[in-house]
């Protein structure tokens, strides 16, 4: 059997794909699923530290592109999950270091030994978003409730159309109930209402992924949190689960002492 | 002097020229031709199309120099043994009617067709430009333009830049099923929405449940909407 690759995308810069892309090939490697995330951020490498994985990288993608390394020796096994690995970017160097046709070999020679391949992408539309697209099964694009976010989430499923890509899901990250009652944010259905794409997910906006980001292990790794479910609940969804979407309402005091309606 | 005329082809706009007469003949009618067509052209970026003509490396920067005064940009000259020919540009993404990677975002039914329909919703930096009217069936989002020489209709939501009448005509409308527009224009005229009230700022768009189709048109040198009525 053979793996798929996903990527994730936004055009949007800091909406979060890089937390997504760690948090789900977590929560898929959770699941027993063998897992490869590729980080084709080449120039500005992420995905590396929110795993907390930076100390251990030896060789890049970069490196297997110019054939100073094999794909086996730049892989780089997640020190919680022994089936998740990680392709590093390079720091170095940019985005026109690998073109679109070498990271689709990349992504072929990855599918035979993995369930999911996950490639996080760049943000904007230039060439390293068309590396990361190239060897994509399906696409998932992360959005938050902003308004800058949700019209460059339209452009990049505008150019996933033209480039002949399956129809993308949808995950929308950092809502926060309490602000979308109070009609100050963008409700979800708002964003759907826009975009007409599937929707994968939504993530609630949670502090915890700041310490989790800084500390190197994905909330995904711990159910006591509100994301953590959420993208546990994606990975599911991801492997063909019917899973309802979370109830994300935060709980009033009375609620939380008394623990009414739950 | 022969005739210059637009024609909305798969690829985008065409601009056919006449086969002949001199080269200061061919610029004198088409300087003649683009000032009499409003902000049709602003921004576009045309095939142009020149039958038998044969044109010399001069002339035809000329003719580029002549078409950037409206700000248009010349994709690439079709004669008639060649009428495919390399593009003109390097590094040509698509623009009118054309869809990143050169996808068609729409179809004509023949090229000489004077209404095109848009069977798909327009995303953010999607633009369709036609000579004639244009229909489209699905929505049309923020950052998406459609700039038409006639009616522009949208089964959908409008939510993007609309220009009906672009080249000039006051009989133009903008009808959609829900129009919202971003900044709606016919003719020459400019419109924006009316601001939201305060309370719902911050939010995309007002729902207010279900709202009746609307229709846009000129009265009196102003943009009138109107709810749809049918007559």
């Amino acid at each position: 059997m053979s793996g798929q690759v996903i990527t994730i995308t936004s055009g949007k810069g800091g909406v979060g794909k890089t937390t997504t892309t760690a948090n789900l090939g977590t929560a898929l490697a959770m699941l027993d699923q063998r897992v490869a995330v590729l980080d084709a951020d080449i120039g500005l490498r992420n995905l590396d530290l929110v795993l907390g994985l930076e100390n251990r990288i030896v060789y890049d993608v970069v490196d297997v592109v110019e054939g100073r390394a094999r794909l086996a020796q730049a892989l780089v096994r997640d020190k919680r999950f022994p089936e998740l690995h990680l392709l590093p970017a390079a720091q170095t160097r940019d985005k026109s270091a690998v073109n679109p046709r070498q990271m689709a070999q990349i992504c072929e020679a990855l599918r035979p030994r993995y369930d999911f391949i996950l490639v996080d992408s760049p943000a904007g539309i230039e060439q390293g978003f068309h590396n990361a697209i190239s060897g994509a099964d399906r696409v998932i694009v992360v959005t938050t409730p902003e308004l800058s976010a949700v019209r460059d989430a339209d452009r990049i499923i505008g150019l996933l159309e033209a480039a002949d890509k399956q129809q993308p899901s949808l995950i929308v990250n950092r809502i926060k109930p309490s602000m979308v009652k109070r009609q100050e944010m963008l409700s979800v259905e708002d964003v759907l209402d826009v975009l007409a794409i599937p929707l994968l997910g939504v993530i609630p906006d949670d502090e915890q992924i700041i310490i989790a980001t800084n500390d190197g292990t994905p909330v995904a790794t711990d159910s006591k949190y509100l994301s953590g479910r959420a993208y546990q609940n994606i990975a599911r969804r991801l492997l063909g689960e019917e899973v309802p979407l979370l109830d994300l309402r935060e709980r009033g005091f009375f609620e939380r002492i008394f623990g009414f309606g739950r | 002097m022969a005739n210059i005329e637009v024609k909305g082809g798969r690829d985008g706009l065409v601009l056919v020229l006449p086969e002949t007469g001199t080269q200061g003949q061919l610029l004198a009618s088409l300087y003649h031709y683009l000032s009499t067509k409003g902000d049709f052209f602003k921004g576009a970026e045309i095939w142009v199309e020149i039958g038998q003509r044969r044109m010399a490396e001069g002339e035809v920067a000329q003719l580029r120099e002549l078409l950037s005064q409206w700000d248009v940009t010349l994709l690439a000259l079709r004669t008639a043994d060649q009428p495919r020919p390399a593009p003109a540009l390097d590094g040509f993404e698509g623009g009118n009617g054309v869809g990143e990677g050169g996808t068609p975002l729409a179809t004509v039914s023949a090229e000489s067709s004077d209404a095109l329909t848009v069977r798909r919703t327009l995303r953010g930096g999607q633009i369709i430009r036609h000579p004639g009217s244009v229909t489209v069936i699905g929505d049309v989002n923020p950052g998406a333009e459609i700039v038409a020489g006639g009616d522009v209709v949208v089964w959908g939501v409008l939510r993007g830049v609309v220009h009906a009448g672009a080249m000039g005509d006051d009989d133009a409308i903008v009808c959609a099923l829900k129009l919202e527009p971003t900044q709606l224009r016919i003719s020459a005229q400019i419109a924006i929405s009316p601001e939201e009230p305060k309370a719902k700022r911050g939010r995309l768009w007002q729902r207010i449940g279900p709202r009746a189709p609307e229709c846009a048109f000129l009265q009196e040198g102003r943009i009138v909407v109107e709810k749809w009525s049918g007559k």
